[in-house]
This record gives structure tokens, C-alpha cells and sequence, in this order.
């Protein structure tokens, strides 16, 4: 019994790693021992899927337990599958991950993440504008996304990769968003309509 | 120290035992009071620590996730708020340093390498791995190293208690003890100044004072009693003694007035018994002459009984007085010897006197009185109970460092006598054997008369005899008479 239960905890990381390791040469990312850093849009999609851990959605979001959790991309991938390989197996909150590549005529409201591509850049306004109300954390690179009604926007400056939390945005469209998030953001309010315009 | 209490006063006992008790007895529970909080310190410090680093992971699951070093040391700088954390660290899901803290003033350190969860004490130092885990899975780890400052002083403190606890509880004891401790000794130095009082001035009615109906109140039940019954056998004793030395001294009156009266009719036996021999010759009636000769021997003798019962009776009344006077050995000598001769010459024997050299011209300082009779007495038996023999006086000189002791030795070639006789010799009224007072006359006092003397005068007599053979008999007297010999001799004659 004691001898299953020592393999069985042996077992566990060395299994992991093995997964670890088929999954980044599946996906062509080989990563060598002595240089593990990782490219930039692999960070940016393993921060996509973490911020599932620290938003808490509407309570009539999911349908079940089992619902999945929706990560979409509208427009051009820019992970480069990198987000398949993170997300494969994972659970948050005990909701599957499901990953989708959104086109122009898909409807956006079924996601809960949405990453707006750059190459959305002239749909920007109108996606937002859309999503503004509807429980959808959207996620963006341009500059002013988070001042157009995005909830997260990355930034970057010469080290490492960062984000900035429009919490006016998160709080109309219902989000919760962890304070441990919040603390490691920057933090800045949409500017009121009547300004803007 | 147990011996040493041995001599100690009660009080002095029951203070210390009580105290020893009751010191050792709040020691160990105050030892072990400290152990247990010791122990329960540990276990409380351990889930206080294991909190805290639970807490900081808690708090660091989004910095570890976005990678975010340096809100994790700002999460970790928090414990500066606990001066007892000497060091803290992240490790992320690798195990590799993410951030780490020192406390200020301390030189910084870099953590060691993460460990499974868990808590150790390590010297000086509490050390705790937490894990720390986001949405069911590890993430990293989080370790925090305290001092143990906290539990030194709160054990200092303890101690401390303990010891302020014991001194103040041992006052009190001492206290509440010389308030409480005279329900034991109280009785008992009763009892004991009692007795001592009972010894000191033989007053048998005193009684002790019974406290209660313990086993002190039976022991001074069971002392009273003792004294009622001393009392009453003291009284008995007294009593019986008055009575015993009234009756004594009624007879030694008695036998001194009676000798007294004896003695004078007796005189007048003897004077006219004289008087009538000397008129029977002159008036020549010579046959009436051995039968009023043999009136006044038997007068004579008759009137020496009586004076030898006289001094008896003076010995035993305790009125002998000694008349200590200085005179010359050998004028005694030549007195007794011819006195003695006629009872020499009555059985047929010869006296032989020998003196060492230098002995005659020996003064004593003694009863020269006393001595003569004893002498006397000592040559006038050995003639009595010797016949057609010899008997020999021999007089040698002692001498030693606290006075010379001058020796008389009187040896018959008598009738002798068996150890019986010897052990009865000197009794008063008993010859070797009551058949030889039928034969031989006498009365029994004289040896007793004399060793009584002698013994009044510092000396003695003994005697060494085998039957048929003869006797020795020896008179030992210091040359002086000292004062402590006759303290004794008049105490052992009373």
C-alpha cells in the first residue's frame, strides 16, 4: 500500500513533464534545458488562460458545471497554436477549456475571454462597443484598447510582459476581477462618453 | 542533610520537612507546567507560522502566475511586521527562487532550496515549507524561517513565575506552618518539659496537658497513668522508708541503752565478784577462789559482748566517730602483741612477729584506737581456732604516688575455712559455722566490727583460708587516713 502510494507520488511529476514535454515538441516549440525563456506571445497566451483564475464570471454565465469556458481569438492567431498547447486538459473552476478561432460573422458574446487581434484593428471600436455590456472579458495589444471599452490590455515595457485593467470596462460587463490581479495591473478608468466623443 | 536534622528541634524538623515538601512538590509541578506550555508553544508557533505562510501564498498565486517578482517581494516585505520572521521565500512550480526576504538589520542570505510542505526546528531556528496552490494545483512554494526568541523568553518569563510562585508559596507555608506546626509539637514539648520537670525536682504529682484524642493525647494518657503509679510506689516507698529507718533508729536506741543497762549491773557483778575472790584468800577460803574467778571471767566476757554490740549499734546509727591522731607503728605493735599473749598461751601456740625493715619507725595518722581493736581482733580469732600451732603477724609497707598503704597479714595453721564460710565471714553475728560458737565461743562480731573500721579508715580486710590448713587473713590501711576514704566510709556505714 505505502509502496503504491510512493509510486503513484513519484509517478505524478514525472508523468507532467513527460506531457509537458510531447506537447511542446507536438507543437514544433522545442525548448532547450539551458534556455527556457520563453517567446513573447507564449507568455502573452499563458496569460490569457490565467486570467481565467482570477475572473470570476456572472453567476448565469455557465450552464452547467461542465460548461466549457470559452477562449476566443477573433482574427488572425497570433499564438501560433501556442494557446492549444497550454489549454489542453486544463480545468478552471471545473470548467473545460475550449479554444476558438473566431471569424468576422461569429457571434462574440458566447466567449468569455475574447483576445481582439491586431488584425481587427478597424472592427475594434464596433467589437467593443458591442461587447460592452455583456459578460465577456476582452483582452487587446492596442494602445488605446483599454481606453475604447477593452478590460485588458497587455503592455510591455523592456523586461517582461505586463497589463493594465480597465475596471470601469470589467465592472459593466459584470466581471469580478481578484484583487491579487488588480495589484499586479495597472489600473485606469474608461474616460466618460460625453468627453471622448 | 537528613542526618543533620537529626538533632534539630521538632519545630526545626517539622519546618523543614514541610518546607522540602512542599519546594520540591511546586518545583516539579511548576517544571512540568513549563514543559507542557513549552511543548504547546511549539505546536501553537508551528500553525502560527504555517498560517502566515499560507497566507503569503495565498496572496502571491497571481504574482507567481503573471510572473510578477516584484509584487511578490512586496507581498513578502509585509512580514517586516513580524520581527520573529528572520527569512522568507517564493519558489515557483520549479522550485527556483522567485523572491526572497530578510529581516531588516539582518545581512541578507539567500533561502535554501525548497523543500516538500512541512515544519522542523532546526538550533535556533522554526523553519516552514508551505505549498502554494491556485485552482487545485501547485504553483510554487513559499518558506518562512523564525527565531525562537519568542518561546526563550516566554520560557524565561515562565521560570521566573515559577520561581516568584515558590518563594511566595514557601513564605506563606512558613507562615501558615508556625501558626499550624504547634498541634503537633505543642503536645509533645508538654510531655517533655513534664518529664524533664519530673526528673529535675522528683515531683510526681505534676501531670501533663492533654491536647486532643490523637496518638500524642494516648501517649500522654499512658505518661500520666506511668506517673500516677510512680507516685503512689513513690509514696509507698517513702513511707516504708521512714517507717524502716524509724524502726532502725528505735533500735540502735534501744541496744545502746540496753548495753547501758547491761553494763551496769554487769560491773557490779564483776567489782563484787573481785571483791569476793580477794576476801575469800585473804580469809583463806582458796577453794571459792577458781569459782568466783570463773563468775568474773564469765562477767568479763559477757561485758566484751556487750561493748561490741555497743559499737555495732554505733556503726549502724552512723555515731562512730574516728579520732585521727599520729603515733608510732611500733608502739602498737608491742601493745597488741603483749595484750594478745595470754590468748597465744591458751591453745598452746606460738605468735611470731616479723616487721619489715624500717616499718617500726613508720608513723601512721589514723585511729590508732580502731586499729588496735581490729589488730586484736584479727590475732585473738586466729588464736581461737588454732591449737598446739603457729600464728604469725607480718607487717610490710606499701608504698605509692597517693600514699603509702601499710599491710598487716595475719596467717594461723588453724581449723581453716570452705569458700562458704569465707562468703559468710564478715556478716554480723555468723561464725564459719554456727556449731563453732558452741565450741569456740564468741560472739561473731568481731571481723565484722573490724573490717567495718577498717573500711571506715580507707582500707580493708580479706582473707585467703583452705579447711585444715589454716587462714590468711589481710588488713591493708593507708598510713594516712584521707578524707574522701571516710566521706565513703561513712556513707557505705549509714
Amino acid at each position: 500500500m505505502m509502496n503504491a502510494q510512493c509510486a503513484r507520488r513519484l509517478a505524478w511529476p514525472a508523468v507532467c513533464a513527460a506531457v509537458v514535454a510531447v506537447g511542446l515538441l507536438a507543437s514544433g516549440l522545442v525548448v532547450s534545458a539551458a534556455d527556457e525563456r520563453l517567446t513573447e506571445h507564449q507568455v502573452k497566451a499563458a496569460f490569457l488562460f490565467n486570467f481565467a483564475k482570477f475572473v470570476t464570471w456572472p453567476a448565469d454565465t455557465f450552464a452547467d458545471q461542465n460548461a466549457p469556458l470559452v477562449i476566443g481569438i477573433a482574427g488572425d492567431d497570433p499564438f501560433g497554436g501556442a494557446i492549444d498547447d497550454i489549454t489542453r486538459g486544463e480545468r478552471v473552476n471545473g470548467h473545460p477549456i475550449l479554444v476558438k478561432r473566431l471569424g468576422a460573422d461569429d457571434q462574440l458574446e458566447h466567449c468569455q475571454i475574447l483576445f481582439v487581434s491586431a488584425s481587427e484593428r478597424k472592427r475594434l471600436r464596433h467589437i467593443l462597443e458591442t461587447l460592452s455590456n455583456a459578460p465577456v472579458l476582452t483582452v487587446g495589444e492596442p494602445d488605446d484598447f483599454a481606453r475604447l471599452g477593452g478590460v485588458i490590455r497587455f503592455t510591455k515595457d523592456q523586461y517582461r510582459v505586463g497589463f493594465e485593467i480597465n475596471v470601469d470596462a470589467a465592472e459593466r460587463s459584470r466581471l469580478r476581477i481578484s484583487s491579487k490581479l488588480l495589484s499586479l495591473a495597472h489600473i485606469v478608468g474608461t474616460p466618460k462618453p460625453d468627453r471622448t466623443q | 542533610m537528613i542526618s543533620s536534622l537529626r538533632n534539630a528541634s521538632l519545630r526545626q524538623k517539622l519546618t523543614a520537612i514541610v518546607m522540602m515538601t512542599s519546594v520540591v512538590a511546586l518545583i516539579v509541578a511548576g517544571l512540568s507546567f513549563a514543559m507542557y506550555d513549552r511543548l504547546t508553544f511549539r505546536d501553537g508557533l508551528v500553525k502560527d507560522r504555517t498560517t502566515l505562510a499560507d497566507l503569503v501564498g495565498a496572496n502571491s498565486t497571481a504574482a507567481l502566475t503573471f510572473q510578477d517578482q516584484a509584487s511578490a517581494r512586496e507581498i513578502l516585505s509585509a512580514l517586516r511586521a513580524n520581527q520573529h520572521v528572520t527569512r522568507a521565500a517564493i519558489y515557483d512550480a520549479k522550485g527556483a527562487p522567485f523572491a526572497a526576504y530578510s529581516r531588516p538589520g539582518d545581512p541578507p542570505s539567500t533561502p535554501p532550496s525548497a523543500e516538500p510542505e512541512g515544519a522542523g526546528f532546526t538550533g535556533s531556528r522554526l523553519a516552514v515549507f508551505r505549498n502554494v496552490v491556485l485552482d487545485g494545483k501547485p504553483i510554487g512554494t513559499v518558506y518562512i524561517e523564525s527565531d525562537l526568541e519568542e518561546l526563550g523568553s516566554r520560557m524565561n518569563r515562565y521560570i521566573a513565575m515559577v520561581l516568584v510562585v515558590v518563594i511566595v508559596a514557601a513564605f506563606v507555608a512558613l507562615l501558615l506552618l508556625s501558626q499550624l506546626q504547634g498541634i503537633i509539637s505543642r503536645p509533645i514539648l508538654d510531655v517533655m518539659r513534664t518529664a524533664k520537670r519530673v526528673s529535675e525536682t522528683k515531683d510526681y504529682s505534676v501531670r501533663a496537658r492533654k491536647y486532643g484524642e490523637d496518638e500524642i493525647g494516648t501517649l500522654v494518657d499512658a505518661f500520666n497513668e506511668m506517673l500516677d503509679r510512680v507516685h503512689e510506689r513513690d509514696q509507698q516507698v517513702r513511707t516504708a522508708r521512714d517507717a524502716a529507718e524509724t524502726a532502725n533508729r528505735a533500735k540502735s536506741a534501744f541496744l545502746a541503752n540496753m548495753s547501758h543497762e547491761l553494763r551496769t549491773p554487769l560491773n557490779g557483778i564483776i567489782g563484787y565478784a573481785e571483791m569476793l575472790s580477794e576476801e575469800a584468800g585473804d580469809r583463806g577460803r582458796e577453794d571459792v577462789v577458781p569459782d568466783l574467778m570463773r563468775i568474773q571471767s564469765a562477767g568479763r566476757h559477757l561485758l566484751a559482748i556487750i561493748n561490741d554490740i555497743l559499737d555495732l549499734s554505733k556503726i549502724e546509727a552512723g555515731r562512730m566517730e574516728l579520732h585521727i591522731e599520729r603515733f608510732q607503728l611500733r608502739r602498737l605493735i608491742d601493745d597488741v602483741v603483749s595484750t594478745i599473749q595470754p590468748l597465744v598461751a591458751q591453745n598452746e601456740n606460738t605468735l611470731e612477729v616479723t616487721l619489715a625493715r624500717g616499718v617500726g619507725d613508720v608513723e601512721l595518722t589514723t585511729d590508732s584506737i580502731k586499729l588496735r581493736q581490729s589488730l586484736w581482733n584479727l590475732l585473738s580469732n586466729a588464736c581461737k581456732f588454732t591449737t598446739r600451732g603457729e600464728v604469725s603477724l607480718t607487717i610490710a609497707l606499701e608504698p605509692a604516688a597517693e600514699g603509702d598503704t601499710i599491710v598487716f597479714t595475719v596467717a594461723d595453721t588453724g581449723i581453716g575455712m570452705t569458700d562458704e564460710h569465707v562468703g559468710r565471714l564478715f556478716q554480723e553475728f555468723m561464725q564459719a559455722d554456727s556449731s563453732t560458737t558452741r565450741k569456740y565461743g564468741g560472739t561473731g562480731l568481731g571481723l565484722a566490727i573490724s573490717r567495718r573500721y577498717c573500711r571506715q579508715m580507707g582500707g580493708d580486710i580479706t582473707v585467703q583460708s583452705r579447711p585444715g590448713v589454716g587462714s590468711i587473713l589481710t588488713l591493708r590501711l593507708p598510713a594516712t587516713a584521707r578524707r574522701p576514704a571516710l566521706a565513703m566510709a561513712l556513707s557505705e556505714a549509714v
